[in-house]
C-alpha cells in the first residue's frame, strides 16, 4: 500500500453508491468531489453495457461490483464468488470444511466443561474461507452495515505503513450472498492497531474509529464520520495515552454519546492504565479516568456485570512474572464516567476477554484466553451482582486471540469461536454455561482479528478473520443445516 | 479535537519508564505482537539503545515473521539478523537502532 499523504483522494467503488453506478443524478459522469471525506467517486460507467475504465467484463470487476460466475475476472476480487480460474469467475465449491475435534489437554485447577453432545456437534459446517486481498495487512476488523444497503461489510485497520506515517484503513463493501466488493482504502491516525464501528457523532450512522500506535508511542483514537452515502469524512484525532492496546465503546456517563475505554501497556514493572475517553457526540473525546490496569493490559471489555444499569469494564492483562501474574480485573462504573474500586476476579490467566450471557440466565458472563506457557480459556458465569462461580476450564488447541459469541448451529445457544494462530476454535454451548470440545476450523495463516457477523443473510453467523500474514481477509460461510 | 486538548491528554503526568534492552514476546498473544513491538522499539530508540534483542520463541516462525515485518518498517530500525547460539538462536532476533 502506498504510504499517501493524508488529504490523498481514494476511489469508491461504485458499489457502495447506487447512484455512481446506476446513472443518478449526482455524478454528470465525471467524478463526485465530496469535500470533507476527500473521496472521489468514479463515473457512472458500471451500467453503460460496455467494458471500460478498469471492468474485467462488461459493468463488473475491477472498480464496479464484482462479476457473477462466467464473467471475465483479472482476480478474485472480480468475482461475487471471490475465485477467477482460467480468466473466468468460478463458482465456489460450497464443501463443508473439515471441522476436527481437538481434545487439547486440560490445564489447570478448574473443572473442565463436559464435552456435550458430539452428535449435534458434527452438524456445525463452514464453507472453505474465501479469500479478499485489500492491498493490506490486516490487524483488525469490524464488520457491519456502513452504507446502509442491508449487507454487512467489513471494515480493516492496516498495519502496512511506515510507522511514522498516516495509517490506513480499508472497507471492503458486502454485494450479497456473502461476497465482498473490491476493497477502497483512506488514511486514518498513525498506526492503526483495532477498528471499531459505533455512531461517535450521533447522526444515526454507523461510524470507525481506530485506535493508533501513533509517534513514538503516544497513541490517539480516530474517527471517521460516516458521511451517508458510503464512505468516511477524515479521520478526526483525539490522544489516547501512551501504547494503546485495545479498547472498547460504550456509554460510560449516560449522556448519550458513545464513550471510549483504552487498554494502556507500559515496560515491565510500570502498571498500565485504562484510560477513559468521554465522548462529545461530535466525534471528539475528552479525557477521563486513568485507572491502574495491572501490568500489560492487552483487552478490554464493557458491560453491566453487576446489574445496576451502569456499563463496567474488565481489563485482561498479561501480567509481569514473577511480579505479577496474568489476571481479569473488574472496574465497577459509577454511570458518570468513573468507575470504583477494582476487583482482581478468580480467573487463572487470561489476556482476552468478552463479555456476554453465556447460559442464558439474563446475567452477564465471561469468556477468556490466555497464550502461556500453554494455550488455555474458560469461563466465568455471572451472578448478576459482580461476583462470578469458580472459572470453568475450556481445552483450546492454540493461543488465543479474539473470541466472538454467536449461536453458530442455530440451536438456540450461545456458542464461543477463538481466533488462534492459523485456525478458529469453534466450541458450541450447552446452554447451561458449559461447553463442548473444540473444533478447529483452518481460516489462514497468522490471523489477528474475528468477527462473527451474518455475511449471507441466511440467519446464521459465519466468520470473518484478518489474515495479517497473507494480507488478506477471509470469510468463512456458516453452511450448518 | 477538542480545544482544549493539551488539558485533556491523557496521563499528562507521564514520567520516563524503564525500558529493557530485551523483549520477551513469550507471555503475550498472536495478536498483541504488532502493537507491542512496534511501541517497543519507539521507547528504545528514544532511550538511545543501538541494539536491542527480541525473543519470539522457535515455534513455527510467525511471531518471528511479524517481529521482522514491523521491523521493516519502523524509521529506527538500521537492520535484524538473528541472534546467535548463545542470545537464542533463531529463537530472538537482534535489532540494530540508529536516531528515527
Amino acid at each position: 500500500m502506498n504510504p499517501n499523504p493524508m488529504n490523498r483522494s481514494i476511489l469508491l467503488a461504485c458499489s457502495l453508491l447506487a447512484a455512481s453506478c446506476g446513472g443518478g443524478a449526482t455524478t454528470d459522469g465525471g467524478d463526485l468531489d465530496l469535500g470533507a471525506g476527500d473521496l472521489t467517486l468514479p463515473g457512472p460507467t458500471c451500467r453503460n453495457g460496455i467494458q471500460d475504465v478498469d471492468e474485467s467484463d462488461v459493468d463488473c470487476g475491477g472498480s464496479c461490483p464484482p462479476c457473477v460466475n462466467g464473467k471475465a475476472c483479472n482476480s478474485g476480487e472480480d468475482c461475487l464468488s471471490g475465485f477467477c480460474e482460467g480468466g473466468t469467475c468460478q463458482r465456489v465449491v460450497d464443501l463443508a470444511w473439515s471441522v476436527t475435534a481437538d481434545l487439547g489437554t486440560p490445564t489447570g485447577d478448574m473443572p473442565m466443561s463436559t464435552g456435550g453432545d458430539m452428535a449435534d456437534a458434527s452438524k456445525l459446517a463452514f464453507a472453505a474461507p474465501v479469500t479478499y486481498l485489500p492491498n493490506a495487512t490486516p490487524n483488525a476488523l469490524a464488520a457491519a452495515d456502513f452504507n446502509g444497503d442491508k449487507k454487512l461489510d467489513v471494515a480493516i485497520s492496516d498495519d502496512s505503513s511506515q510507522s511514522d506515517q498516516p495509517g490506513h484503513y480499508s472497507l471492503f463493501p458486502g454485494v450479497g450472498m456473502g461476497a465482498l466488493g473490491k476493497a477502497v482504502t483512506a488514511t486514518t491516525g498513525v498506526r492503526p492497531r483495532r477498528i471499531l464501528a459505533g455512531d461517535f457523532n450521533n447522526d444515526g450512522r454507523l461510524d470507525l474509529v481506530t485506535l493508533d500506535g501513533g509517534v513514538a508511542g503516544a497513541g490517539a483514537v480516530s474517527v471517521l464520520a460516516n458521511s451517508g452515502n458510503g464512505g468516511f469524512a477524515a479521520n478526526l484525532d483525539s490522544p489516547a495515552g501512551m501504547s494503546p492496546m485495545g479498547f472498547v465503546a460504550g456509554d460510560f456517563n449516560r449522556d448519550g454519546k458513545l464513550d471510549l475505554a483504552v487498554s494502556n501497556d507500559a515496560p515491565n514493572g510500570v502498571q498500565g492504565k485504562l484510560t477513559i475517553l468521554l465522548g462529545d457526540g461530535k466525534g471528539g473525546f475528552h479525557a477521563g479516568a486513568a485507572l491502574d490496569a495491572g501490568f500489560h493490559p492487552v483487552q478490554v471489555a464493557a458491560a453491566d456485570v453487576n446489574g445496576d444499569g451502569k456499563l463496567d469494564l474488565v481489563a485482561a492483562a498479561a501480567g509481569d512474572l514473577p511480579n505479577d501474574a496474568s489476571s481479569l480485573t473488574l472496574f465497577p462504573g459509577n454511570g458518570d464516567g468513573t468507575f470504583g474500586a477494582s476487583t482482581k476476579l478468580a480467573a487463572p490467566a487470561a489476556m482476552t476477554v468478552t463479555a456476554g450471557d453465556l447460559n442464558g440466565d439474563g446475567k452477564i458472563d465471561l469468556a477468556f484466553a490466555h497464550c502461556c506457557p500453554s494455550p488455555t480459556a474458560g469461563v466465568l458465569l455471572g451472578r448478576g451482582d459482580g461476583t462470578f462461580d469458580a472459572p470453568i476450564s475450556l481445552s483450546i488447541p492454540d493461543s488465543a486471540g479474539s473470541i466472538a459469541l454467536a449461536d453458530f448451529d442455530g440451536d438456540g445457544r450461545i456458542d464461543l469461536a477463538f481466533q488462534m494462530t492459523t485456525t478458529v476454535a469453534v466450541l458450541l454451548g450447552n446452554g447451561d454455561g458449559s461447553f463442548q470440545r473444540a473444533r478447529s476450523i483452518v481460516a489462514g495463516t497468522s490471523l489477528l482479528d474475528l468477527a462473527a457477523a451474518d455475511m449471507d443473510g441466511d440467519g446464521k453467523p459465519d466468520l470473518v478473520v484478518a489474515d495479517y500474514g497473507s494480507n488478506a481477509v477471509e470469510v468463512l460461510r456458516n453452511t450448518t443445516p | 479535537m477538542s480545544d482544549d486538548e493539551d488539558d485533556d491528554a491523557p496521563h499528562p503526568e507521564a514520567v520516563e519508564v524503564p525500558v529493557e534492552d530485551v523483549l520477551d514476546l513469550h507471555t503475550f498473544a498472536a495478536r498483541d505482537v504488532p502493537a507491542l513491538v512496534a511501541d517497543y522499539l519507539d521507547l528504545a530508540a528514544l532511550r538511545g539503545y543501538t541494539e536491542v534483542r527480541i525473543i519470539h520463541g522457535k515455534g513455527a516462525g510467525v511471531q518471528r515473521r511479524i517481529v521482522e515485518s514491523i521491523a521493516a518498517r519502523h524509521p529506527a530500525v538500521i537492520d535484524t539478523r538473528l541472534a546467535g547460539d548463545d542470545r537464542g538462536s533463531w529463537g530472538a532476533t537482534i535489532i540494530r537502532l540508529g536516531r528515527p
